[in-house]
């Protein structure tokens, strides 16, 4: 009997970024067709399961190590951080914001949000840390990383500045909602100084197996703070409502499906350790 | 195929056999190198190799004798248990061991 040939492995890892690519723009096509039909509800309830999915695959890489692996917890933060991020989804906006917020939906979702932002941001500071903890060096002098954390640290505030002194007022004035956006900014803002180390760790490794996982971890870093920034600016782009809801679906959704992919990718990665990488893991 | 009939068919060399002959032509470096490179990528994968042969007995990696694996195995597995996990490091720790005995 033949056996199949053997899959190029790095061809195997580089599908995961275009089947999240692909699923980022179906969920967000979905997205705007529900909403110019009017279902509400089911539009939250796709959010949500696309979460779900992601969190659910995220808790898979976690169990895939043992108890005491340094990436372990990481993949469990990040799972509850998807969790929850999605089922922020379920708390209906007009009891949120509006005039008929009702005042403990409003500490529930700030709640959700807090712990969840908080996940997140620990989940990815144990993979930023990966590399010192692995004894390995970074490329790059040190003095050339500050410099690069410096420009990135300047992104970071011109996306989510505005927004920051927005709810930065708002949480003065008392209003808890805002004061858990106002966390929930300052955790992306930290997000993108993560950046840089996960993916100069990805850049590292790079034409290995662990290039991938870290790759698409600091991708979504990306894509959450372009996010972040579509929201502070779209109104300054003149773009339609449903376009607007488009682009915005899309970068949320491709947030969580490249983590994903880089939970897939971990997943692929520790089967080659396995079987090795000739084996039937390393397709 | 067809083979002359009287002639003695030569022993397939084993599995073992094939190793041991394929090691006498590529270093030790190589094969670390060649192990590691599938999940660090090449470059780093010569450069930790670099890093822990010299913290584990100050040697060169180009100059690993059999005597050093061992401690060069065993400097490289803290990292490997870092990025893979405590099991699979260990299983892949063993395979080197075994391939370089």
């Amino acid at each position: 009997m033949n056996a199949a040939p053997p899959v190029s492995s790095e061809r195997g890892f580089a599908r995961l970024l275009g089947l999240a690519l692909l699923a980022a723009l179906v969920l967000a096509v979905a997205d705007v067709l529900i909403f110019l039909h009017g279902a509400e509800a089911a539009r939250l309830w796709l959010e949500f399961l696309a979460y779900l999915a992601a969190a659910a695959v995220a808790f898979g890489a976690a169990r895939a190590f043992e108890p005491g692996d340094h990436l372990r917890p990481a993949w469990y933060l990040l799972a509850v951080n998807l969790f929850l991020v999605g089922s922020l989804a379920l708390f209906p906006g007009e009891l949120l914001e509006g005039p008929t917020a009702d005042e403990r939906v409003r500490w529930a979702a700030s709640l959700v949000t807090v712990v969840a932002n908080g996940c997140g941001l620990w989940g990815m500071a144990r993979f930023a840390l990966t590399w010192r903890r692995a004894g390995l060096l970074l490329p790059g002098s040190a003095w050339r990383r500050y410099g690069a954390e410096v420009v990135l640290l300047g992104a970071a505030l011109l996306a989510l500045g505005p927004d920051i002194l927005a709810m930065a007022r708002l949480a003065v004035a008392g209003d808890v909602w805002s004061a858990a956006a106002l966390i929930a900014d300052l955790c992306d803002l930290t997000l993108l100084l993560l950046f840089l180390p996960v993916f100069l760790t990805a850049w590292t490794f790079a034409g290995g197996a662990l290039a991938w996982p870290f790759g698409f971890l600091a991708a979504s870093d990306v894509a959450w703070i372009v996010f972040d920034g579509f929201q502070t600016y779209k109104g300054l782009l003149g773009l339609s409502p449903a376009a607007a809801k488009f682009v915005s679906a899309f970068l949320h959704r491709l947030a969580a499906m490249l983590v994903l992919a880089g939970a897939t990718a971990q997943r692929m990665a520790l089967r080659r350790a396995e079987v090795g990488p000739q084996g039937p893991g390393g397709e | 195929m067809h083979r002359e009939r009287g002639w003695a068919e030569p022993a397939a060399p084993g599995h073992a056999a094939l190793i041991a002959m394929a090691m006498e032509s590529r270093s030790i470096q190589d094969v670390i190198v060649d192990r590691l490179a599938a999940f660090l990528g090449p470059h780093t994968a010569r450069v930790a190799l670099k890093t822990f042969a010299e913290a584990s007995g100050g040697r060169k990696a180009e100059t690993l004798t059999r005597a050093d694996v061992p401690a060069v195995l065993a400097a490289l597995r803290p990292m490997l248990r870092t990025l893979l996990g405590r099991e699979r490091a260990e299983g892949l720790v063993q395979k080197l061991a075994q391939e370089l005995e």
